[in-house]
């Protein structure tokens, strides 16, 4: 059975750049011209985002109102119908976006630069790099729980389904910092702890909302024993590995430059009288 | 010191304050100066209550639903007075108060007020951000719902211009709305999205804008067609903002802060 996993680096990155060989084809034989002139149109990015948004949809539906839909042993489930995460039904329905968008976004390209458009070039850009990274990127990141203690220092986390995993480095937890209320409410909650590669010890923290970065990964406060507060002697941590980080945040950065240009306030339509014409 | 019982007399001032300006807009062809004022003092003495309010609690009054119906109520007024001075839009004025006291009455019905404290995972600099750009772009798409009812009943072909302009603001705004709550998730959760039930509503309300916009773009003349979509884009809007919390397996957001 095709896991997830098959489509991990390289594979992802050889089939995008074969959406991008196919649609200079498409562009460049005068045959295929016709074509070219309707993918790369606004109707059928308009036809493209409607059928996400209804896939999307369907899917959410599905998860609200037929809780069996869960199941892994659910038909609906096994072809994604009934999930976002891994779903080769989802995965299709977004590689379809992603192909009219590139085509359109080729197509304003060979267009007359205009200052007022150039929003609209940045938002496509930043969706196609977002698209690409969260839907093709998927199978290139890694998450792993792994609990750490005072006493030794743990080097095996487990994958999702439980599958352990040996890192490359061990970490030890040295101390558990809480921040209180007057209630007796946690506040903030922090984790002080070392990694140790190659005889080498790096000392680290991380806090709820501010992860600590040891190379590759990222690692997270996942949780600890609320009753013990600072008398903690394990935590738990999450520990992420994620390649296209820095494509998303691109991505996000060049559709919040965008948002801001939309936010912009266009000149009004009034009448040469002021305001709306009376009713 | 302000705290929640205060919350009527202030709210009713400005109430008054917003309807004399709607009255005095609507009646008036040319901008009414005075109109301006007044819904100007109204929002000034809303913000007196919410800043007052921030300060009796301790903590950005963000947290809950009542207080986000609060920041609503606000910017809607705050985004009727701007697009009167921006672009005259006679009737915005009444229509932004309309809602605005709709959400203030809820808010008095139903505070929902909450103790002072904000958990761990709120603890961030995108918290403020994040749900003020949100409530900004709720305002602006409110209003934006309001003229799409209107024209439906109304052919005058402005409408749908200036329609076009509160969803091109409303909708930049929860982009960046959107994309601030993505970067904190992965500063939070380790990942940018999650499919969490508020976050895949708001990413249908955010692509049902999304279509809208395009729609106009390639039917400019099927105004009715765009105007319906406007008004479910604004059902959306609206599950995603609570509706979401009253539909099967709410408790597995992770978005609820109660």
């Amino acid at each position: 059975m095709v896991t997830s996993q098959f489509f991990a680096f390289p594979v992802n990155v050889i089939f995008l750049f074969s959406l991008l060989f196919i649609l200079f084809i498409v562009k460049n034989i005068p045959l295929l011209h016709p074509i070219w002139e309707k993918i790369s149109s606004s109707k059928w990015l308009f036809y493209a985002l409607s059928l996400f948004l209804g896939t999307i949809f369907m899917i959410q539906m599905m998860r609200t109102f037929c809780p069996d839909s869960f199941s892994s042993q659910n038909i609906f489930f096994k072809i994604g119908l009934s999930r976002f995460l891994s779903s080769p039904f989802l995965a299709v329905i977004a590689t379809c976006l992603l192909f009219t968008l590139m085509a359109h976004h080729a197509k304003q390209w060979t267009l007359k630069f205009s200052w007022k458009q150039l929003h609209l070039r940045l938002f496509e850009l930043g969706a196609i790099l977002i698209i690409i990274s969260l839907f093709w990127g998927a199978a290139d990141q890694h998450q792993y729980t792994i609990i750490i203690n005072k006493e030794t220092a743990s080097d095996i986390a487990y994958t999702d389904t439980q599958h352990p995993v040996r890192l490359p480095f061990s970490i030890q937890l040295n101390q558990i910092h809480v921040t209180k209320y007057e209630s007796g409410n946690a506040k903030q909650v922090e984790a002080k702890f070392h990694i140790t590669q190659n005889d080498k010890i790096y000392q680290t923290q991380c806090h709820v909302n501010a992860p600590a970065h040891f190379h590759d990964y990222d690692l997270y406060l996942q949780s600890y024993d609320t009753k013990n507060g600072e008398k903690n002697h394990y935590c738990v941590l999450m520990l992420v590995k994620d390649p296209w980080k820095k494509t998303t945040t691109t991505g996000i950065i060049f559709m919040m430059i965008a948002a801001l240009m939309m936010m912009i306030p266009v000149k009004s339509n009034v009448t040469k009288e002021g305001g709306v014409p009376h009713d | 010191m302000i705290n929640w019982e205060n919350f009527i007399f202030f709210s009713v001032a400005s109430i008054i304050c917003w309807g004399i300006a709607s009255v005095l807009s609507a009646i008036t062809s040319k901008k009414s100066t005075i109109a301006i004022l007044l819904a100007l003092l109204g929002i000034s003495i809303y913000a007196t209550f919410i800043i007052g309010y921030w300060i009796f609690i301790d903590r950005p009054p963000l947290r809950t639903m009542g207080e986000t119906r609060l920041w609503f109520s606000f910017f809607l007024a705050a985004a009727g007075v701007l697009i009167y001075m921006l672009w005259h839009y006679r009737f915005i004025l009444s229509f932004t108060t309309l809602l605005s006291t709709l959400f203030i009455i809820i808010n008095i019905l139903k505070p929902e007020i909450h103790h002072k404290e904000l958990m761990p995972a709120l603890q961030s600099i995108w918290f403020i951000p994040h749900v003020v750009i949100y409530m900004i772009s709720y305002a602006f798409l409110g209003a934006s719902f309001l003229f799409a009812v209107y024209r439906l009943f109304n052919k005058n072909p402005y409408l749908s211009k200036a329609t076009d302009n509160l969803v091109s603001i409303g909708t930049g705004a929860f982009t960046l709305g959107m994309f601030m709550g993505s970067l904190w998730a992965k500063e939070a959760w380790g990942v940018f999205w999650d499919w969490d039930p508020k976050e895949t509503w708001a990413l249908m309300t955010w692509l049902f804008y999304l279509i809208y916009l395009l729609h106009r773009k390639i039917f400019p003349n099927a105004h009715t067609r765009a105007m319906v979509l406007l008004i479910v884009a604004f059902l959306f809007l609206l599950i995603c903002w609570f509706g979401v919390n009253y539909l099967p397996y709410p408790e597995k957001s992770l978005h609820l802060y109660n």
